[in-house]
């Protein structure tokens, strides 16, 4: 059961600090959501985990993963920092789905899915009729198996979010960071595209780390929530615990009444309002 | 299931009925435009003149001018529209071209110093060639040392810095231009608009070494091009040394591109056009479309050369004329009946 340790992360540009002291610690199965402002600190935290920038003091590890990932054979025992990995490496335990990625050469849906085979650590023969069947599994379980031939440069906005998130399925990985995976959909592709992503990643045991705007939408499908206000975690928990109308007045200045909604197994938010607690104090 | 191998065939029968039948025109054409030249020569002669067994003089057209000289451009053109799609791929942007870089006036630069001032000084054998194949080194140097930073070397900033030297050493050359007298003008701007007149087997020996060693680093990199061309970050989220990629296409590019233009002058809108007219062929995988780039760059230029010099005997245009003037209407049609398969922005 891979596990993923923040440990006193601290980021700067210049002189200011974008994240400060950031450190939890989160396993396989999960579904994690980062909530925050904007210029909280999210974004870039997910940048330090997967190495895209190197932090200014404190590390990512990872540890207990199943895969054989290492090529050297001669390994020292975990936790592995994550950025002793290569690029190699790290691709074959943790994938990144970024927020604005766009298609501009006109590759099919097929050719692009194959692209997360890239790392693919000779388990499957590249090119061969299983690494088709693996794709072949993996695109009927996002639903994009319908258009496997069209060119990536005319899909919708919520076809293309789904061939990304395949992409970085291909990839095998055992942890999944996901920016924004739900910006700029309409309202029935966002919960379209959370529910393919909840049933597939609970099939395959990924832990997977979220970083939204949607509030409603972290409530209502991760089951562990961290709140970020000015690089630093104000609440981190069950999203039961963390998602509560107090705290979302603390961060978000926002009036929510919040219950839990046996239906759908999950907590429901509702906005009342902007809360009026400045002009008071 | 079934459905899906359908379709992973269809992208390969794609591709390589593509490569097949390209590479069958490429060598017909190769095969035609020998008999082409302002001296008419029957078959039997051609291919006596080949086998060695014809005249001297219809030995020596054959085998020492029109043989060399078609070689010459078929290797041009390979090297330009391969340097071309490695550099709209790597940069993401469909006008990159191989002059993107600067490389190409960095080496008219290079020729127009020793035609204006060494030529005098020196006096070697292809001392253009040389002039402008060491220019273009200095050029990928300095492009690159412009564009590095601490932090890794950022592709819009390799953009940039390109583009600057572009000016440059366009600017430079102006001032040889404008310091020089009419003599050397002319044969400045004869070099610069491109051509094979003075291609022989020199030549070929000069291009073929460093065509073959920056065509091997694009084409061995073709994967990890697939994977840049969908952006460098999600490149290195998928395991790509992007870094180390990055260098090697653009040694690999600049090679091509410092090859072709030290020989024959700067030959426009090839690097342009020909990634995006085979792209609409065989799609966008750089597997199938690089060796796709060199052939039918290769079956172009050849194509092009030819008409160039036959075209208004006994004179020859420069062919980059005649790249730019047919090409360019070529191209717009190819742009507007396969407008979705050429890019989207």
């Amino acid at each position: 059961m891979v596990n993923l340790k923040v440990n006193g992360v601290s980021f700067s540009i210049g002189s200011a600090d974008i994240l400060k002291d950031v450190e939890f610690s989160v396993d396989s199965g999960e579904i994690i959501a980062i909530l925050g402002q904007n210029g909280s600190g999210k974004t870039t935290l997910l940048n330090c985990i997967n190495s895209e920038y190197r932090s200014k003091k404190g590390s990512v590890t990872v540890d207990h993963f199943s895969k054989d990932i290492l090529d050297n054979v001669a390994k020292k025992d975990g936790p592995f920092d994550i950025l002793d990995f290569s690029y190699l490496e790290r691709s074959r335990i943790l994938a990144t789905v970024e927020q604005n990625s766009v298609a501009s050469f006109p590759f099919t849906v097929l050719e692009t899915v194959r692209m997360g085979r890239y790392s693919n650590k000779g388990e499957v023969e590249e090119n061969s009729v299983e690494e088709l069947r693996e794709i072949y599994s993996l695109m009927k379980e996002t639903e994009i198996l319908g258009f496997a031939e069209g060119p990536v440069n005319e899909l919708s906005g919520g076809e293309w979010r789904r061939v990304m998130i395949t992409q970085s399925l291909a990839q095998n990985p055992e942890i999944l960071l996901l920016d924004e995976p739900t910006l700029h959909l309409d309202i029935n592709h966002q919960f379209e595209l959370m529910d393919i992503l909840k049933r597939t990643i609970k099939q395959r045991n990924i832990l997977v780390i979220m970083v939204t705007h949607d509030i409603s939408l972290a409530a209502r499908y991760c089951d562990r929530t961290i709140i970020m206000e000015n690089g630093e975690i104000v609440a981190l928990g069950n999203t039961k615990d963390v998602i509560t109308s107090d705290n979302l007045e603390k961060v978000f200045q926002m009036n929510a009444r919040i219950s839990y909604n046996e239906e759908i197994d999950g907590l429901e938010v509702f906005f009342v309002g902007k809360s009026n607690r400045d002009a008071i104090t | 299931m079934n459905h899906l191998i359908s379709v992973d065939r269809k992208i390969k029968r794609r591709a390589v009925v593509g490569l097949i039948v390209t590479f069958a025109l490429m060598v017909t054409v190769f095969f035609t435009c020998i008999f082409v030249g302002s001296v008419d020569l029957d078959f039997e002669i051609v291919i006596d003149a080949m086998m060695g067994r014809a005249s001297w003089s219809q030995n020596y057209i054959v085998k020492e001018i029109r043989i060399p000289r078609l070689i010459c451009a078929a290797i041009v053109g390979a090297s330009l529209s391969l340097s071309g799609m490695c550099m709209q791929a790597l940069f993401k942007n469909p006008m990159a071209s191989p002059s993107i870089l600067g490389i190409s006036s960095g080496a008219a630069f290079g020729a127009a110093l020793y035609i204006a001032v060494g030529y005098g000084v020196f006096q070697i054998t292809y001392g253009t060639t040389i002039f402008a194949f060491i220019m273009s080194g200095i050029t990928m140097l300095l492009v690159y040392g412009l564009a590095y930073q601490k932090r890794g070397t950022h592709t819009i900033m390799l953009l940039l810095s390109g583009m600057a030297i572009n000016a440059l050493f366009s600017g430079l050359t102006s001032t040889i231009e404008f310091f020089s007298d009419a003599d050397t003008v002319s044969s400045i701007v004869f070099w610069i608009l491109g051509s094979f007149e003075k291609c022989n087997w020199a030549s070929v020996k000069i291009i073929a070494v460093s065509a073959i060693v920056g065509s091997i680093l694009v084409l061995y990199n073709s994967r990890e091009l697939n994977l840049i061309a969908g952006g460098e970050r999600k490149a290195k989220a998928l395991g790509v040394n992007v870094k180390n990629v990055r260098i090697m296409l653009i040694v690999g590019t600049c090679l091509l591109v410092a090859s072709s233009v030290s020989v024959c002058g700067i030959i426009g809108f090839v690097g342009l056009i020909i990634p995006h007219i085979f792209r609409t062929i065989c799609g966008p995988d750089h597997k199938y479309l690089g060796p796709m780039c060199i052939l039918g760059g290769a079956l172009f230029m050849m194509l092009f050369d030819t008409i160039a010099r036959s075209l208004m005997p006994p004179y020859e245009l420069p062919v980059g004329i005649i790249t730019s003037i047919i090409g360019a209407p070529f191209f717009m049609y190819i742009m507007r009946k396969r407008e979705k398969d050429i890019w989207s922005v």
